[in-house]
């Protein structure tokens, strides 16, 4: 045990940007996701407005998060098979699988106190600003490469709440937010769908290298367990693998892809 | 007259981005230029019907009550709507 305290000395010495830049396995939370987890919380408020309760509060030490408890949580019609009081597992549940595909574009994100109660917190990006007040060169390659990537990562979590307002920009980097309508039994939704576009291999290798490694997806479904119900994990878990397929077999993903896609889910069943 | 507020986080407060005011029939968007075109141009979605339409200013006080449920996330927040 080092100095750090509990992190292992291979830990540690990934922390101090050692040669092996990727944690020793998936499952090892980054040193972003034991700060929020781990620091106290300062200062902070309740922001005004929206349909749920969201607090932004510092985390003494090291930054800002935005904290969703789940006693503030509100549901949405027409999506009520998305139970209030399960939004905040769904914020964690997104930022895994965006951890473990390695496509960072979902803030880390924790479950953790928020300011008395269970809920989700996410570090805050400073000076980004939503896709509504900013506008992108869509034809700019690593920003084209990041809608995709946000793209399949929503249809695979069968997100129905990307929108404009729902990504961020910030020195040319996208980030991807507000994930509690996801791993439901809807259809997603997307700023960026692709149908009629070719998918750049930067875009579609995360999804198809986490379908075939078996140990990282062993390691996800074990997290994911805790988060998701049986069926919402097994429906993902199909997910994993028809996308997959899909991706290995065409260069382009239409509508009908994505619905087939959806399908699987409700099967259990690969395609 | 009906609003509402959408708020921006800046620094460790909220400021106001821009303010959609329902004067008459007619919905008017102040503030943020590039936010106001986005809205105008792109709309919001409706989830007052489940998985429903999109909505314009030009669909009046349905538009206004839907703003809270579009700008959720902590970055941009819709109030309810207010009046003066």
């Amino acid at each position: 045990m080092g100095d750090e305290g509990f992190f292992s000395d291979e830990y540690a010495n990934w922390q101090a940007g050692a040669e092996t830049l990727r944690p020793p396995s998936f499952s090892t939370p980054s040193p972003k996701e034991q700060e929020i987890s781990s620091l106290e919380s300062g200062s902070g408020t309740h922001l005004e407005g929206g349909s749920c309760e969201i607090l932004l509060f510092e985390l003494i030490g090291d930054g800002r998060v935005i904290g969703k408890p789940f006693n503030g949580e509100k549901g949405l019609k027409g999506y009520e098979n998305i139970p209030v009081g399960t939004m905040y597992k769904r914020e964690r549940a997104a930022y895994l699988v965006d951890r473990y595909l390695e496509l960072g574009l979902v803030p880390p994100t924790v479950i953790r106190d928020v300011w008395g109660s269970i809920g989700s917190a996410q570090e805050y990006i400073p000076d980004a600003k939503t896709l509504r007040e900013e506008k992108i060169d869509f034809t700019n390659h690593a920003l084209k490469i990041d809608l995709q990537k946000m793209w399949l990562f929503d249809v695979l979590i069968q997100n129905v709440d990307r929108h404009l307002a729902n990504v961020l920009a910030k020195k040319e980097k996208l980030y991807a937010i507000d994930h509690g309508l996801c791993f439901g039994d809807y259809m997603p939704k997307s700023v960026y769908p692709t149908s009629g576009e070719d998918l750049f291999e930067e875009a579609t290798t995360p999804f198809i290298s986490l379908a075939q490694n078996t140990e990282a997806l062993a390691e996800l479904a074990a997290e994911l367990e805790e988060l998701l119900s049986e069926s919402e994990l097994a429906y993902f878990m199909a997910r994993v693998e028809t996308l997959s397929n899909k991706l290995k077999e065409k260069s382009q993903l239409d509508l009908f892809d994505v619905s087939d896609i959806h399908e699987s889910g409700k099967t259990g069943e690969a395609e | 007259m009906k609003y509402v507020e959408i708020y921006k986080i800046k620094q460790n407060a909220q400021v106001v981005l821009a303010t959609f005011s329902l004067n008459g029939s007619v919905i008017e968007c102040q503030g943020d230029k590039n936010f106001c075109e986005s809205i105008t141009s792109s709309g919001i979605q409706n989830y007052s019907e489940g998985e429903g339409a999109t909505l314009y200013p030009k669909d009046g006080e349905l538009f206004l009550s839907q703003l809270q449920n579009n700008f959720k996330s902590g970055y941009l927040m819709a109030s309810g709507i207010l009046e003066k």
